[in-house]
């Protein structure tokens, strides 16, 4: 923020900060439980965490993997999670309503399909196994795959290994190939797998979304702002002091900073204005949504009501 | 850090605030001695640079690890001499102010500070420095305490404080944990006492030797004294000790980048690509980055975190925005800053509004406390989402039975004795405006009473809508309003179903009101007529009536009557009059006995006028009627008979009432007339024809009787009206002309007309097998003469003579007829056989040829007759016996007259 602006809008700060008991202030809601896993993309939760910009009533939980995110959120153990795009129509698809709030980022390489050394051509797959986590995102960009290899399911062996898992069931042989996501990649590759495929072959496709359930979403509609605005300053914390940044997502994903930095280099991590962008009618968000469903159904048609731009911060005195 | 030392570091702390010249001597005679190097080299002509470097630590310390690297970039660097200057953070400031340093490795936060004076061309490359192998581009402050002090374990254990730091200016000495508190909600400068020591190293030992409890110092510097054996690896312990994986030291605070390595402005872009080469190409192993415990220089960081703490803290260069000065910022954002101003204006008149506004609010709300529990009427306070009770006053307790503490929480509806559909369209409608209804509710008593309710919704509760409420028992009032209004409504009924038009004279005034149907009467609109007055009456009354009306009115002026009544015409619109019967009463007098009010009412008689002149009419008419008329019940019993009757009839009127009419009947009809008549009156209530009755002296006479059945106003049969005349004349007269048509004047015989009928009659007997007749034509001889002898006179008294004889030679059943002239034609019936009636014929000759004496005179005629009989072999007509009658007649002429001749059909 450069003086000039600072001076503009500081007032102005102090200004609405300062009749906010006249606007009627803030009311109580119901606590917000989030759930995540470790992604690059979500540890701006994690950031924000430690930092303590996380509202009061937000509690944070860091589970394994997606799948068990998805779970807590069918057993109404959290009320949002973190979660990619697919899930989230999948989740929608089988019943849950869940409503897009926010896009943590679009990932750009960050997730991979890494292969045994001997596999030099896509083809080469066929009747190979291929480790991937059956309801993620893995599922997705492995279709994805094996449709730019002219395949089908059938002439590969989908082996379903959790995220947490992928390294261990590499060394163990078990896969052949890995459908996976930074920093596992990065680990993986260092065992000896070889990067065949990522998400930059597929560009906006992939999104990371935090998700809500539709039925609590009016109970928490002030912590699920603030989370949302904490999400965005641990974003400018990313941004403005990356080594500290990198050396404490490093830290809590037992990485090294360098992984730490490779794996944020695979992902777009777009700000508040992009988020307004993608939460809108026809951005790349509802077109790959549409397409998505088309996929996974015959084609209902998803409307409009699954993402609200509701919860982004409007003009942010922080940002900047 | 060497035990000798802090003498050095006190003289030098001194040094910074007073004695700087000698200070600096000093270290220009170590700079001399500890830098051999540059010394040799400035010699030669080489460009001289001088790098300044920030005494972050001791001087010599500083010089010992940065003086390799000096080496270094004076190998690197062709054709300059690098000097290495140590500088506290002053002389620093000093030494860049008097443009003597060309290149400066400083804090991150003094480079801010310098950058703000000066236009730098900017950071060549940020310091990497290295611990046990692990290399790291960040910096951060770290927070020790002793590791007895059990009281400080966290940031905000540290309120309260003294607290070593090495100065202001210093990034992970003060600025890093200052700000970290301050983001967990603690600003150490208003709530702990710091001590600046100079350096990192004065804070180490100030915080062991229990000076201070806590310290601030950079990252690097602990783990190195602990390395170097200064002090012991457990004698401190860190504060608030972030987790950040590879960070290679301990560390208290977030990370911000390590310290710049900054060009000056003057020096040359060319030398500072290649110091930058140089820097960038300085490897981890080399003498002059293990010396200096760094793994090299990386690619300018950006210094923003730094700029942002600082400016959090308000430090400098961001602690006075009054070097901003008002001027400046009005010259740039005078915009903005009358927007401002004018928005904190409103913003302050508002809130004073607004207290004002509160201040008028807590009386209004006094005064209506006051109000509502003062009140004699009945209010309420009603929640209207669940309609319940939530205040009421003491009249209203009083009203419904109940305590008050037990109406307040009641459900308002209990006091209902039936539903209030006004109260939900209320709650349904929202909040808008007043409302009044009617209602009924239930006493505690059970009693029900009749009540006014005026609903005021208030929509001032933040919690949701209240509404006040006034009930008024209008149960008498309304009993009475009934009452009246019963009262009100028969007479309205009366005056609407009489249909009468009333009127109200004030004597007085003579103004008069009258009602709608008073105008109506006469054809008008109420409304036409306004103003009303004494002589809107006057005007519409007949001429001739007013002076009636007006001396019955002044007889009850008067007091010699209590009632007017006068039937008087009234004009209607259309022109024609109508009856009126108009009635009143004085009702008001003054007390001289002067009337003042009467009151009264028009009755349209128009149509009892009519209906009385008409029976005035129907009465004259049966009176003098000149035909009878006689009026019977339904048996037919007489009822009335009028003089007409009695003058044809010749019975009273008081022989005949209650009689039937039976006595009339003359006999000449017989009971088949009489039972059509009757079938006839009862299918077609008419009847009408001729009959013969009988008068009282029994003679017979004819009369036209037309009866009618007449039915009442209901339509129901009532009466016989019986209308007749007496047409015994006429019929008279009848059968005179009746006889004139068949019989000739003269001698009173039948004619041709009644001879040819009879004819045919006797004809038509013969052929039913009744024996046979003859027809015999008979002509005078010498009639001519005698007629032209004695007159017509004469000859017509012998025809009357002759025809007499003649007659008195036939049979009853013969017929004789005169046909003209002297022509006779005799037809004689109901003969056995022709030989019958020839002794007939030949008397009738001899009868003919009588002498005779008329008038004195003796004349003598002859007959001459043909005859024919019938039937016969032949069918024959009767024109064809005239015919053979005829033809034989003139054969007897023929003969020698005065004879009869047979008819003898040709041969």
């Amino acid at each position: 923020m450069d003086r000039r602006r600072f001076l503009t809008l500081a007032p102005l700060a102090l200004g609405v900060s300062g009749m906010l008991p006249f606007l009627g202030g803030c009311r109580q809601d119901d606590p917000l439980r989030v759930s995540y896993h470790p992604w690059i993309g979500y540890e701006t939760l994690y950031l924000a965490e430690r930092f303590n910009w996380l509202p009061d009533a937000a509690r944070l939980t860091r589970r394994q993997s997606a799948s068990e995110s998805l779970a807590a959120l069918q057993k109404h153990e959290a009320d949002a999670a973190a979660l990619t795009l697919d899930e989230v129509i999948r989740a929608r698809l089988q019943g849950m309503d869940l409503v897009v709030v926010m896009v943590f980022n679009v990932s750009a390489g960050a997730d991979a399909l890494v292969v045994h050394e001997s596999i030099k051509r896509l083809e080469q797959l066929e009747g190979k196994r291929i480790g991937a986590e059956g309801s993620a995102v893995g599922a997705m960009l492995l279709d994805r795959v094996l449709e730019k290899a002219e395949l089908t399911r059938e002439q590969v062996t989908v082996v379903d290994v959790p995220a947490d898992r992928h390294l261990a069931a590499w060394e163990a042989a078990e896969v052949d190939a890995v459908v996976s996501y930074e920093p596992t990649v990065s680990q993986l590759r260092r065992a000896g797998a070889v990067l065949m495929a990522d998400s930059r072959d597929f560009p906006d496709t992939i999104f990371d979304v935090l998700a809500v359930r539709r039925d609590c979403i009016d109970h928490v509609e002030h912590t699920l702002l603030g989370l949302v605005d904490a999400h965005f300053r641990a974003l400018e914390h990313l941004r403005f002091n990356r080594q500290d940044a990198l050396y404490r997502i490093a830290d809590v994903e037992s990485v090294t900073p360098a992984d730490a930095r490779r794996a944020l280099g695979g992902v777009l991590l777009p700000d508040r204005r992009a988020n307004q962008r993608y939460l809108s009618p026809g951005s790349r968000l509802t077109v790959a949504a549409a397409e998505l469903e088309r996929r996974l159904a015959a084609g209902n048609g998803l409307g409009n009501g699954w993402y609200s731009d509701a919860f982004l911060p409007r003009s942010h005195a922080r940002a900047g | 850090m060497p035990a000798e030392r802090p003498h050095n570091r006190r003289e030098r702390c001194r040094s910074i605030g007073r004695g700087r010249p000698f200070g600096r001597l000093l270290r220009w005679a170590a700079l001399i001695l500890l830098t051999s190097t540059p010394l040799l080299t400035l010699a030669a002509p080489n460009e001289r640079l001088v790098l300044g470097i920030f005494a972050v630590r001791p001087v010599p310390l500083m010089e010992l690890r940065f003086g390799p690297l000096v080496d270094y970039l004076d190998a690197s660097v062709d054709s300059v001499d690098f000097e290495m200057r140590v500088l506290d953070l002053d002389d620093l400031d000093r030494a860049i102010q008097r443009n003597e340093i060309d290149l400066l490795l400083t804090t991150p936060t003094h480079y801010e500070l310098v950058r703000s004076e000066n236009a730098l061309s900017g950071v060549l490359g940020t310091l990497v420095t290295q611990h046990r192998g692990r290399s790291t581009r960040s910096l951060g402050g770290v927070i020790i305490a002793r590791r007895d002090a059990e009281a400080i374990n966290e940031l905000a254990d540290l309120t309260g404080r003294v607290i070593a730091a090495p100065g202001e200016r210093f990034l992970g000495g003060y600025q890093a944990p200052l700000f970290e508190a301050l983001e967990a909600g603690f600003d150490l400068r208003d709530t702990a006492s710091f001590r600046f020591l100079g350096n990192h190293d004065a804070v180490v030992r100030a915080v062991l030797d229990r000076e201070a409890e806590v310290g601030f110092i950079r990252t690097g510097v602990l783990q190195d004294l602990i390395d170097r054996g200064h002090i012991g690896p457990r004698a401190l312990k860190v504060i608030n000790r972030q987790h950040l994986g590879d960070y290679p030291y301990l560390v208290s605070t977030r990370l911000y980048p390590e310290w710049p390595l900054v060009t000056m402005p003057h020096v040359g872009l060319a030398l500072e690509r290649q110091i930058a080469a140089a820097l960038f190409s300085l490897d981890v192993d080399d003498p002059a980055a293990q010396t200096a415990g760094i793994a090299g220089f990386g690619p300018p960081a950006d210094y923003l975190p730094v700029e942002r703490v600082t400016r959090e803290l308000r430090l400098p260069p961001f602690d006075g925005m009054d070097e901003i000065t008002w001027t400046d910022i009005w010259a740039q954002h005078r915009n903005e800053l009358v927007l401002l101003a004018t928005a904190l204006l409103m913003v302050a008149l508002l809130s004073v509004a607004l207290v004002f506004r509160q201040v008028a609010l807590r009386r209004s709300e006094e005064r209506f406390r006051r109000f509502f529990e003062d009140n004699a009427s009945v209010l309420l306070l009603v929640d209207f989402d669940n309609g319940e009770i939530l205040d009421a006053n003491e009249a209203a307790a009083g009203f419904y039975g109940w305590p008050r503490e037990e109406l307040i929480g009641h459900p308002v509806d209990r006091l209902w004795a039936h539903r209030c559909q006004q109260f939900d369209a209320v709650c349904r409608s929202g909040v808008v405006g007043g409302h009044c209804h009617l209602h009924t509710h239930r006493l505690r008593s059970g009693e029900e009473r009749r009540v006014e309710v005026h609903v005021t919704p208030m929509n001032d509760h933040p919690d949701g809508g209240r509404m006040f409420v006034i009930v008024h028992d209008i149960t008498e009032r309304e009993r009475a309003e009934k009452s009246l209004e019963r009262e009100r409504e028969r007479l309205r009924n009366v005056i609407e179903g009489t249909n009468v038009g009333t009127w109200e004279w004030n004597i007085q005034t003579g103004e008069t009101v009258f009602n709608q149907r008073w105008a109506e009467m006469v054809g008008y609109e109420l409304s036409e007529l306004e103003p009303t007055t004494i002589g809107t009456w006057e005007r519409f009354a007949h001429p001739d009536d007013l002076a009636h009306s007006a001396s019955a009115l002044q007889a009850c002026f008067h007091r010699e009557k209590d009632y007017y009544e006068v039937e008087v015409r009234m004009r209607h619109r259309e022109g024609h009059w109508i009856w009126v019967l108009d009635r009143g009463r004085i009702l008001e007098w003054d007390a001289d006995g002067k009337p003042l009010r009467m009151w009264g009412t028009h009755q349209d008689i128009t149509a009892r006028k009519q209906m009385e002149q008409d029976l005035q009419l129907a009465a004259s008419v049966f009176v003098h009627a000149r035909e009878a008329i006689l009026i019977t019940d339904l048996d037919a019993r007489i009822i009335d008979v009028n003089a007409a009757f009695t003058e044809m009839t010749g019975w009273r009127r008081d022989e005949v009432i209650g009689h039937t009419p039976k006595f009339l009947q003359s006999g000449k009809h017989d009971g088949e007339f009489y039972r059509h008549m009757r079938k006839r009156l009862r299918s077609a209530g008419y009847w009408s024809g001729e009959l013969w009755n009988r008068h009282k002296n029994g003679e017979l006479f004819a009369e036209r009787l037309t009866i009618s059945l007449v039915h009442d106003a209901e339509g129901r049969p009532r009466n016989y009206i019986a209308l007749a005349s007496d047409i015994t004349d006429i019929k008279k007269y009848q059968s005179e002309l009746e006889h004139r048509a068949n019989h000739d004047a003269l001698t009173g015989l039948p004619n041709r007309v009644l001879m040819a009928d009879r004819l045919r009659q006797s004809m038509a007997t013969a052929r039913r097998g009744h024996g046979m007749l003859a027809l015999a034509f008979l002509d005078l001889d010498g009639f001519k003469a005698v007629n032209d002898v004695h007159g017509h006179d004469m000859g017509d008294k012998l025809l009357i003579d002759v025809a007499r004889d003649l007659g008195t030679q036939l049979r009853e059943t013969d017929t004789l007829a005169r046909i003209s002239g002297d022509e006779f034609v005799i037809i004689l019936g109901g003969l056995e056989q022709a030989s019958d009636a020839e002794p007939i014929i030949a008397r009738l000759v001899e009868a003919a040829a009588r002498e005779r004496h008329i008038d004195g005179a003796t004349l003598q005629v002859t007959a001459s007759i043909g005859y024919t009989f019938y039937p016969q072999a032949n069918e024959a007509d009767d024109e064809t016996l005239l015919k053979q009658a005829d033809s034989a007649m003139y054969e007897a002429k023929a003969g020698g007259r005065n004879r009869s001749c047979r008819y003898q059909p040709p041969t």
